[in-house]
């Protein structure tokens, strides 16, 4: 026997899932360029049959399901593609971190336009030359002075500018680590919410949407990995430490930038994080990076330190190669530090001695003193001309050196600038397969809304139909005649 | 694979992005004239470019040094004709004073003339060049000659008592390699020598046979006595021994033209390569303006063509088809 009302249970059913239909349909196309949105689909499932009570009331036969049922609104998310999306944008962050620092060495450095360093040591050459024609005249001797004091500014300069593209660099990283921090914390609460929703049964589509871009944009950060938990949490850790660990009450564990002559990033409790990947990792790599000079164990990048040590390297060789040539003994110095200091490039600067007296400088070493003998000067131009151990790894004249640093920085930019091309090239790739299959496309939902709309006409014409025929049992039925 | 509409916005949004950078590039090439704006964009073409300035640099200043040296060689020459034109000068008078009838004020006349060529010579000796004093060795300040009780003093010293000798070394760089041997002189053969020995031009010591000066103002003094005296026998030899100084003067003024010749041949050399270095570098560090023009406007056009595809397939969808 069949209920009377049970086609219009159905009927009312389909109904409601067509509206429903039509409003996933809707809540997709408003949110086409939200970021970070996944498109949503409702899940329909036939209802079964009644249970087994119904063996001897209704003959087999004649049992048949009772509508459809809604039984979740689900996003469509390729889980694995996230994974690999967040590899990837950690990689890229860190190449971008590495080539801003990179590109602001570059600005110190680049001579193609400007003049630096190569060209007022050419032109000091070329004043040296013109002084050893006339070694007994006062003006030569004035000029040459200037000459070097015009190499000594560049030295200067240089100094200054790295010491600023530092600054910059460590005040940058401390902004990530904030952002870092903020964002573990931001993942907490939503771990929070999203763990009481779900609980309650429903899905938490839009604050897992939420969860995840905030995964995304801290994978950029650093290398962290997500562990996802059965509740609905998501834990995180870097290496064996959790910088937010759901199990244990969500309990979040802030970093914070260490600076010193090798900066890092530590924990609260001061044991150093391994931050290998990410802008963090960059901005680490290129503060540190000593080139040459790394030991086992250290950066081998040419980063600031490489480029600020073989410069304070190369202002020390520069001035010591002339004091000798000026008084072997070395009491008599064209070149000292501020204050009598070691000397350094953001240091060295012409003595006060040869500042007050432009004859301090001798042209000359035999005695006695003729104003015509150039023998000093003489030697300064074969300085300038001859190979020098500049530093433990280099040996050239000065002028190749000053080149050899612009080398070092361009071919350092030349390889990130490609590397990153590529890693940006494979993210959007990976990005792109990630967009197509959670992003929402609006010929499948104007098909969406013609089908949702043609099956909500089509029950209600069933609802009709039914309605007619119950009209025909009450009203018509029996009434023979009348 | 499934289309969205952000996909094919995020495509689209990166073509022209990389379309745009590549038209920078190449319009940055045609205004600025240079292949690359930042060593970063071609570190090998970066280093030679460096390396060619370096050169250039380098060869204009040798150019520089040589025109120098040029100007000094030939003022050395012209002070070295000058004193011989004057022993000349003297030697004909001298030669006419012995043959011809002179009487007592004539020759007087003459011994007067020679002392006067005498402090001609002195005064030549002394001449300076940019500021320089040429034959006063590495004494490039005071007036090497000078005249003590009528005998002539090099730098303070009395030029009879000295000796033959090889004078100091003034070297300057001429792009020869400069090197300095291992008592830490400078090597000869490496740079170019601009002291004149003005020991050698004017004469030093006596000659023991005859008991005249080999100096050309010493003996011009004991000439002009002899005249005085009316002693002809005297002159006679006398007259020989300036024929021998203006003998020597010659060879001087040779050995000079030589390095007038040299420091010509130098500079006609570092002429050419001056000249080979700057097509390097236009080479190098110079785009071939034609080629850049037509990269140019081709990236232009593909620049065009991406918009206007763009344009096409962002806008309709099936949403705009639906009655």
């Amino acid at each position: 026997m069949r209920s009377t009302f049970a086609g219009f249970e159905s009927v009312r059913k389909a109904l409601m899932a067509s509206q429903k239909g039509q409003d996933i349909t809707a809540q997709n196309i408003a949110n086409i360029n939200t970021e970070g949105y996944t498109r949503q689909r409702i899940e329909l499932a036939s209802i079964a049959a009644g249970s087994g009570s119904d063996t001897y009331s209704v003959p087999k036969g004649e049992i048949q399901s009772l509508g459809v049922e809604i039984t979740g609104i689900t996003q469509i998310r390729d889980q694995f593609l996230d994974i690999r999306y967040r590899e990837n944008t950690s990689s890229l962050g860190k190449l971008d971190a590495q080539l801003s620092v990179m590109q602001d060495i570059e600005n110190v450095f680049d001579e193609m336009n400007t003049d630096g360093l190569n060209a007022r040591l050419s032109n000091l050459f070329n004043e040296l030359q013109e002084f050893s024609k006339n070694p007994e005249a006062v003006e030569f001797a004035t000029v040459f002075r200037s000459a070097c004091a015009k190499v000594v500014q560049v030295f200067n300069q240089y100094a200054a500018q790295l010491s600023e593209a530092r600054e910059q660099a460590v005040y940058e990283l401390r902004s990530v680590t904030n952002e870092l921090n903020t964002y573990t914390s931001r993942i907490a609460q939503y771990n929070k919410e999203i763990r009481n929703l779900k609980i309650q049964g429903y899905s938490a589509n839009e604050l897992s949407d939420e969860r995840n871009l905030l995964l995304d944009k801290l994978s950029a950060m650093a290398n962290v990995s997500v562990v996802w938990h059965e509740d609905g949490g998501v834990s995180l850790k870097n290496g064996d430490e959790y910088l937010l660990n759901a199990q244990q009450n969500d309990t979040v564990k802030k970093l914070s930038v260490k600076e010193g002559t090798s900066a890092g990033l530590v924990w609260e409790n001061g044991t150093e994080a391994d931050i290998v990947n990410g802008k963090i990792a960059g901005y680490l790599e290129a503060l540190n990076g000593k080139g040459v000079f790394a030991k086992t164990g250290e950066t081998g990048l040419n980063g600031l330190s490489y480029f600020q040590h073989s410069l304070d390297l190369f202002a020390a060789k520069f001035a010591d190669t002339f004091n000798k040539i000026n008084d072997p003994i070395g009491i008599n110095k064209l070149f000292t530090g501020q204050g009598n200091t070691t000397i350094t490039a953001a240091t060295i600067k012409i003595s006060d001695q040869w500042q007050n007296n432009v004859q301090f400088l001798k042209t000359s070493a035999e005695v006695p003193v003729e104003e015509g003998r150039n023998s000093n000067l003489l030697k300064m131009i074969d300085a300038m001309n001859s190979e020098t151990q500049v530093t433990p790894f280099f040996e050239g004249s000065f002028e190749e050196y000053a080149t050899a640093l612009m080398d070092d920085m361009s071919v350092e930019v030349n390889y990130l600038t490609d590397i990153q091309k590529t890693a940006q090239a494979v993210a959007d790739s990976i990005q792109n397969q990630r967009e197509s299959v959670m992003g929402v496309s609006l010929d499948e939902e104007g098909m969406n809304i013609v089908r949702y709309q043609k099956s909500y006409a089509a029950a209600a014409r069933v609802m009709t139909a039914m309605d007619d025929m119950l009209d025909v049992l009450i009203n018509e039925l029996g009434l023979v005649g009348r | 694979m499934r289309i969205t509409n952000n996909y094919i916005m995020n495509k689209f949004t990166r073509s022209v992005a990389n379309s745009t950078q590549n038209l920078t590039k190449l319009n940055n090439q045609v205004t600025s004239g240079m292949k690359i704006s930042k060593a970063s964009q071609d570190p090998t073409l970066g280093m030679k470019a460096m390396k060619v300035r370096r050169d250039l640099s380098r060869l204009e200043q040798y150019k520089s040094n040589l025109e120098d040296a040029q100007g000094w060689f030939d003022e050395c020459e012209t002070l070295v004709s000058n004193v011989k034109k004057l022993a000349d000068e003297a030697r004909l008078s001298i030669l006419e004073g012995i043959n011809g009838t002179y009487s007592e004020v004539d020759r007087l006349a003459l011994a007067e003339s020679l002392n006067k060529a005498r402090d001609q010579i002195l005064s030549i000796g002394n001449t300076k060049y940019g500021g320089k004093q040429i034959l006063g060795g590495p004494n490039t300040k005071d007036i090497p000659f000078t005249s003590v009780s009528g005998k002539m003093y090099y730098n303070g010293v009395d030029m009879e008592t000295m000796t033959e000798a090889d004078c100091e070394e003034i070297f300057v760089d001429m792009g020869m390699g400069l090197t300095f041997d291992s008592t830490n002189k400078v090597m000869p053969q490496s740079a170019v020598s601009t002291a004149l020995n003005g020991q050698l031009i004017m004469g030093v010591g006596t000659d023991k046979d005859t008991g005249y000066s080999n100096n050309l103002y010493n003996l011009m003094g004991q000439l002009a006595d002899q005249f005085s005296a009316n002693d002809v026998t005297g002159l006679q030899s006398g007259l020989q021994k300036l024929t021998d100084i203006c003998d020597k003067l010659t060879v001087q003024m040779v050995s000079v033209g030589e390095k007038c010749e040299f420091a010509e041949f130098l500079a006609n050399r570092y002429e050419e390569d001056l000249f080979n270095a700057e097509k390097k570098q236009s080479s190098i560090e110079s785009v071939d303006l034609t080629s850049a023009i037509v990269d140019a406007k081709s990236a232009e056009v593909a620049y065009n063509a991406i918009l206007q595809m763009g344009a096409k397939i962002i806008q309709p969808s099936l949403i705009d088809y639906l009655k």
